[in-house]
C-alpha cells in the first residue's frame, strides 16, 4: 500500500479527453443529482434528518474504540466470530485464512468498498480462492481487469457495446447485446456461482452496536443471495460503520438512499443478526465479522474525524464539479471525489496522494449535498495548510518581505506595471516566461492606461481631485 | 394517521417502487393466481432461460394462517404447479436447493409490510423459506390489510430488540443500472413482484373504523 504515488495532475488530464469517459460520468452523475433532488424535495424534514444524523454519527466518532467493543460483544452474543484487523494486510489475512481452514475455493462477493480498501480479491486468489464480484457493475468490471469509475455505479465508463464485447469474449454470449439481454446471461452465470459458492463474502453498509446487527443495502438482490445461499459468510466492515441503536436505522436508511439515488428506500435492506439459527433450512452456518481499524481509530481523535461519518452514498461526487469532468480513475484509489480527496491522504499518506487535496474547487456543493454535512471543502483547506506546513516555497518568503517593507513593495508595484504593460513576454509561459502554470490557459491583465491606483490616491488625499 | 390512510400510503408507495398490489377477496384468490400462473407457463419473454422447468413453485412450510398454504397448494396442483417447500429434518427444516433452483414462482405469507417506504417485511425463522421470495423470476406475496405498519421504526419498535438471524425488507423488483445507467429488473432477484392483500379489505371500507 505504500508504495502508491497518485498523480493527479497528469491522470486527470488524460481522463478529460477521454470523451466516452466524460460523457458517461456527466451522464450518471447528473441522473443521480436529479434524482435526489426530487426525492428530497418530496420529503418534508430532510434538513433537520441530516442535523441528527451528523450527531448520531459524532456520538460513533467520539467513542469510536467504545462502540467497536460493544458492538463486537453484541456480534459474538448473537453467534458470530468477530475478527480484529488492525491493518489492511492483516484484514485481509484473515478473510484469506478463513477460506483456507475451510478448504474453500470460490466465494462470491457483494459489493464492499472496504474490500476494495484492503485488496481482498488479490490476496485472496494468491490463498487458491475464486472470488467473483456479483454487483453487476463490479463483475464488468472485474471481467475487464479495470477498477471502479464511481462509487455506487462502478461501471459507467463502459458503455453497452463494449459490456456486450466483454460478456462475448467471457460468457460466449452473442456479440452485440441489448441491455436486457447483457442482464439475463449476467443473471444466469453469476446465478450459478451463487448456488455452487463455499463463502459470500461481504461489507456492510450499518453496523448496529445495540444488536451486533449487520445492514446490507442493495438493489439487484446480490445482498440476500451472498447472505442466504453459502454455508459461510464473512463480513468486512470498517469500525466507522456503526450506528448506535437499531432504532437508528430508519433514519440512517432514509439518508442514504435518497442521497444516493433518489430512492425512498432500496429494494433490498437485509438486516443481519448472526449465522443461522438452530431449525432454520437457509443463511450462512458460520458468519465471520472482521472488525478493520486501518487508521480509523486516530482519525476519530484528529481534525478530520467527521470523514469517518461518511455512508458512501456518493452524492459528493456527483455534485463535484472536479470529478463529473474526470471521473473516478485519474483518483487511483478505492475513494474517489471529495470524500476521497480527503480519505485517500488520510489513509495511505499525503506522500501518496499529494495532489488529491487540490482536486477541488471549493465550490462547496459537496457540503451541500453530504447526508451528515461532513465539512468536506474545509477538509480539503485544512489538507492544503497540512501539506504546506514545513514548506514555505521561495515565492511565498520573497513576496512576504517585499509586502512588509513599502518602500519595497511600492518599486516593485511600479515594476509589475511596466512589465505587465510593455514586456508580458518575461512572465508568459508561451514565451518561456516565469509565470508558465498560471498563464497556460489565462491571459495576463494589461494595465489600464493613466497613473494607476496609488498615484490617483495620493493625488485625492492631497486635494488636488 | 388512520388505519386506511396508512394502506393507502403503502399501496401508491409500493406501486411506485414497481410492487404491483391489488385488493382481492380471499374467495377470489383461485381466480385471480390461475391467469398468472397460466402467464407464467406461457411467456416466452423474457425466456425463462435459468428455469428448464417451469412449472414448480417454491413456498414456505412455516408462518401461514391457518389453511391457507394447503388453499394455495391445491390452486397450484389446479394448474399443473408442483410445490417445493423446505423438508422437515430431524432438527429443523431443509431445502432441496437443486429442485428450489429450478422454481418460476415464488408465493410467501407476508405478515407485515411498510407503508412509509412500500416495503414488504421477510423474517427469517424455521421453516420460513425467505428463499422462495429470492430465487425464483415471480415472486407473490400474501397479506392482510391489518398487517400494514406505518413505518420501519414502528415495526423496530414493535419487535424490540429480539431480532431474526435475517430480516429482509422487499421493496419493488430486483433492479440496475449498471449499464449505461438504463433501468433493468430481474437482476438476480425476481423480475416481478406482486402483493395480494386478502378478504377484500379495501382502504375505503376501512375508513368507518379509522
Amino acid at each position: 500500500m505504500n508504495d502508491r504515488h497518485n498523480n493527479f495532475r497528469k491522470a486527470s488530464v488524460s481522463a478529460v479527453a477521454d470523451e466516452v469517459l466524460g460523457a458517461a460520468v456527466r451522464k450518471t452523475a447528473e441522473l443521480f443529482v436529479s434524482m435526489r433532488a426530487a426525492s428530497i424535495a418530496e420529503f418534508a424534514g430532510f434538513e433537520d434528518l441530516r442535523d441528527w444524523g451528523r450527531s448520531r454519527k459524532l456520538e460513533v466518532s467520539g467513542r469510536l474504540e467504545e462502540f467497536a467493543l460493544e458492538f463486537a460483544n453484541r456480534v459474538e452474543a448473537a453467534g458470530a466470530i468477530v475478527h480484529f484487523a488492525h491493518d489492511a494486510a492483516e484484514a485481509a489475512d484473515i478473510a484469506a485464512g478463513i477460506a483456507v481452514k475451510q478448504g474453500a475455493c470460490t466465494a462470491v462477493k457483494s459489493k464492499s468498498m472496504t474490500a476494495e480498501e484492503i485488496s481482498l480479491n488479490e490476496v485472496m486468489m494468491q490463498a487458491g480462492v475464486t472470488v467473483t464480484e456479483t454487483d453487476l457493475g463490479e463483475y464488468i468490471i472485474q471481467l475487464a481487469g479495470e477498477k471502479p469509475s464511481h462509487i455506487i455505479a462502478p461501471a459507467i465508463h463502459k458503455d453497452r457495446n463494449q459490456v456486450a464485447q466483454l460478456f462475448h469474449r467471457f460468457l460466449g454470449t452473442a456479440p452485440g447485446l441489448d441491455v436486457d439481454s447483457l442482464v439475463r446471461a449476467a443473471r444466469k452465470t453469476l446465478r450459478d456461482r451463487f448456488l455452487a459458492a463455499e463463502i459470500g463474502i461481504t461489507g456492510a453498509n450499518f453496523a448496529v452496536a445495540e444488536t451486533g446487527t449487520l445492514v446490507l443495502v442493495t438493489n439487484e438482490g446480490n445482498g440476500r443471495m451472498t447472505t442466504t445461499l453459502p454455508p459461510v459468510q464473512i463480513a468486512i466492515m470498517g469500525i466507522d460503520k456503526i450506528i448506535p441503536k437499531i432504532s437508528d436505522l430508519p433514519g440512517f436508511l432514509t439518508l442514504l438512499t435518497r442521497s444516493a439515488t433518489g430512492q425512498t428506500i432500496s429494494s433490498y435492506v437485509t438486516i443481519i443478526t448472526g449465522p443461522r439459527k438452530p431449525g432454520e433450512e437457509e443463511g450462512p452456518e458460520v458468519l465471520h465479522v472482521v472488525l478493520l481499524d486501518n487508521g480509523r481509530s486516530p482519525l476519530a481523535r484528529g481534525p478530520f474525524r467527521e470523514i469517518l461519518h461518511c455512508l458512501h452514498c456518493g452524492a459528493c461526487l456527483n455534485h463535484c464539479p472536479v470529478y463529473r469532468a474526470v471521473g473516478g480513475h485519474a483518483y487511483e484509489s478505492v475513494y474517489t471525489g471529495p470524500m476521497g480527496d480527503v480519505l485517500s491522504p488520510l489513509l495511505w499518506g499525503m506522500k501518496a496522494y499529494p495532489d488529491l487535496p487540490d482536486a477541488c474547487t471549493l465550490c462547496g456543493r459537496c457540503a451541500e449535498a453530504c447526508p451528515v454535512r461532513i465539512p468536506l471543502p474545509e477538509y480539503h483547506r485544512k489538507l492544503r495548510i497540512l501539506r504546506a506546513e514545513g514548506q514555505t516555497p521561495w515565492t511565498a518568503g520573497a513576496s512576504g518581505a517585499i509586502g512588509a517593507n513599502p518602500l519595497l513593495y511600492r518599486a516593485n508595484l511600479g515594476l509589475l506595471r511596466q512589465i505587465l504593460a510593455h514586456h508580458k513576454w518575461l512572465l508568459n509561459g508561451r514565451t518561456g516566461g516565469a509565470l508558465e502554470a498560471w498563464t497556460t490557459c489565462r491571459e495576463l491583465p494589461r494595465p489600464k492606461a493613466g497613473p494607476g491606483f496609488r498615484a490617483w490616491w495620493g493625488d485625492r488625499e492631497r486635494g488636488r481631485l | 394517521m388512520s388505519r386506511s390512510d396508512i394502506l393507502e400510503r403503502y399501496v401508491r408507495i409500493a406501486r411506485a417502487a414497481g410492487t404491483h398490489v391489488e385488493f382481492i377477496a380471499a374467495d377470489d384468490l383461485p381466480g385471480r393466481l390461475a391467469p398468472i400462473l397460466r402467464e407464467l407457463t406461457e411467456s416466452c419473454n423474457p425466456a425463462p432461460i435459468d428455469n428448464p422447468a417451469p412449472r414448480l413453485a417454491a413456498l414456505p412450510a412455516s408462518g401461514w394462517p391457518q389453511g391457507l398454504r394447503e388453499s394455495v397448494e391445491t390452486i397450484l396442483a389446479a394448474s399443473g404447479y408442483e410445490t417445493i417447500m423446505p423438508r422437515k429434518a430431524p432438527d429443523g427444516y431443509d431445502w432441496e436447493r437443486d429442485r428450489l433452483a429450478e422454481a418460476s414462482i415464488g408465493i410467501t405469507w407476508c405478515a407485515e409490510f411498510l407503508a412509509d417506504t412500500g416495503s414488504l417485511v421477510l423474517p427469517a425463522g424455521p421453516g420460513m423459506g425467505t428463499l422462495a421470495a429470492l430465487l425464483p423470476e415471480v415472486h407473490l406475496a400474501l397479506s392482510y390489510a391489518e398487517g400494514c405498519r406505518a413505518d420501519l421504526a414502528d415495526y423496530l419498535r414493535e419487535r424490540g430488540t429480539g431480532l431474526p438471524s435475517r430480516l429482509t425488507l422487499v421493496t419493488g423488483p430486483s433492479r440496475t443500472g449498471d449499464i449505461e445507467a438504463t433501468m433493468t429488473k430481474g437482476v438476480h432477484g425476481p423480475g416481478k413482484v406482486l402483493h395480494f392483500i386478502l378478504d377484500g379489505v379495501h382502504p375505503e371500507t376501512l375508513h368507518a373504523d379509522g
